[in-house]
């Protein structure tokens, strides 16, 4: 029930912010001739101000009742309206027991993104809004705890081993690619979604575990994919 | 321009399908065993010809505990057999030939490091190994090598049991 109301709220998100971009307001859809739009993007200052954001999707998954919560702030410039180095500092945490195995995983860290998107319309500053793709390096430094049930010899009878690990320490780096929209809702107010494909680098394991979540990457696998949603408000300066 | 909402229904389609596509990466094999392979004078696998029980035993709580693992198994060239979660696992191998039964035992002890280990908190824990030594008797058996001390889910060569075999080229 959960995975579906936030799948409805996914979907309510995505549907909102693209829809915006789909149907402008008339006053938005003043067309120019290519050569007028080329000349006003060479004319065009270099930077063209700053932007901060919240990524709330993550906090809304945990509020419904997810295992995970991860939010993020997102700090970035605007480039000649087509290059955005775009940095982002976030938290994520999880305290979670499988109740199938009474298995128990609790981390909590910092996690930090540094990269670039691409406004793929960099030529049309008269849409309310741009699809870009970009690239981030993503790195977090955490400790883990695991712990479960003692383990019980199945084969040679009654010896039983505790399992219980705290305070394990791991780093981690990742790739990631993004493509993603963003669209101005009110004055210098925007929102947009990001689908992101995660690509691990490195991680450290332990031996006797190895992260199970990762802050910033999510469940650790060798790849991910997620959806962002971000609240933006473009600086004055 | 024309082609922006095909390109948007399809991101809106892809963002929203993502968060389904979470899947939990369980190992098929949550066991581990000790890979036992049986090789020639020249380090070649072959099929035994007696017939092979083998018994695993460790002490646990001062008391001898026993499990036949393998009953008369025929023409083996290799075996997979679990480690107990004490300090040491011995496994005793009973020959048996088609014509005159019984013709000898070797006993084999494995000391190993027990390693309770976490992959995924769907799949629950674990018990790895490392071999930290070995003590064998010489009946039938003439030596055995460790060429794995690491004994994990992933099913690999732990340890060599040589043999001498007659009729051989050397």
């Amino acid at each position: 029930m959960r995975k579906k109301i936030s799948a409805s709220i996914s979907l309510f998100l995505v549907l909102s912010s693209s829809l915006l971009f789909l149907f402008p307001a008339p006053s938005w859809a003043q067309k120019k001739d290519k050569e007028q739009l080329k000349a006003d993007y060479k004319a065009s200052p270099f930077y063209q101000g700053s932007s901060i954001g919240v990524e709330i999707a993550g906090i809304g998954g945990y509020l419904l009742g997810g295992d995970i919560m991860s939010s993020e702030i997102l700090l970035q410039s605007n480039l000649k309206n087509r290059f955005l180095p775009t940095l982002e500092i976030g938290y994520g945490k999880t305290d979670v027991v499988n109740d199938a195995n009474d298995m128990h995983y609790k981390t909590s860290a910092p996690y930090f993104r540094i990269g670039m998107d691409y406004n793929v319309f960099y030529l049309k500053p008269y849409l309310p809004g741009y699809l870009y793709v970009g690239l981030r390096y993503g790195m977090s430094s955490f400790t883990y705890d695991v712990s479960g049930p003692d383990m019980t010899d199945p084969n040679y009878g009654g010896t039983t081993v505790p399992f219980s690990y705290s305070g394990m320490k791991s780093k981690a780096s990742w790739l990631e690619g993004v493509v993603g929209i963003k669209v101005r809702i009110y004055k210098r107010f925007h929102m947009g979604w990001a689908v992101r494909y995660k690509m691990r680098m490195s991680i450290d394991n332990h031996e006797n575990s190895v992260p199970w979540y990762v802050p910033g990457f999510g469940k650790n696998a060798s790849s991910s994919f997620n959806l962002t949603y971000n609240l933006i408000y473009n600086l004055p300066f | 321009m024309k082609r922006l909402p095909v390109i948007f229904c399809i991101l809106a389609l892809a963002g929203l399908l993502v968060p389904g596509c979470e899947v939990e990466n369980c190992p098929p094999n949550a066991l581990s065993y000790l890979h036992f392979s049986l090789v020639d004078q020249n380090g070649r696998t072959f099929n035994t010809s007696d017939t092979i029980t083998i018994v695993g035993q460790t002490t646990s709580s001062d008391t001898l505990v026993s499990d036949t693992l393998i009953n008369q198994e025929a023409a083996a060239s290799s075996f997979s057999l679990p480690l107990s979660y004490d300090a040491y696992t011995q496994f005793v191998f009973i020959y048996h030939a088609l014509d005159v039964g019984y013709v000898g035992r070797d006993t084999i002890r494995i000391d190993h490091r027990n390693i309770p280990y976490f992959t995924n908190l769907d799949c629950g824990s674990m018990m790895f190994y490392e071999i930290t030594g070995t003590a064998h008797t010489h009946h039938r058996l003439d030596s055995i090598t460790i060429t794995n001390p690491n004994i994990d889910n992933n099913e690999k060569e732990n340890i060599r049991i040589y043999f001498t075999v007659s009729g051989v080229e050397q």
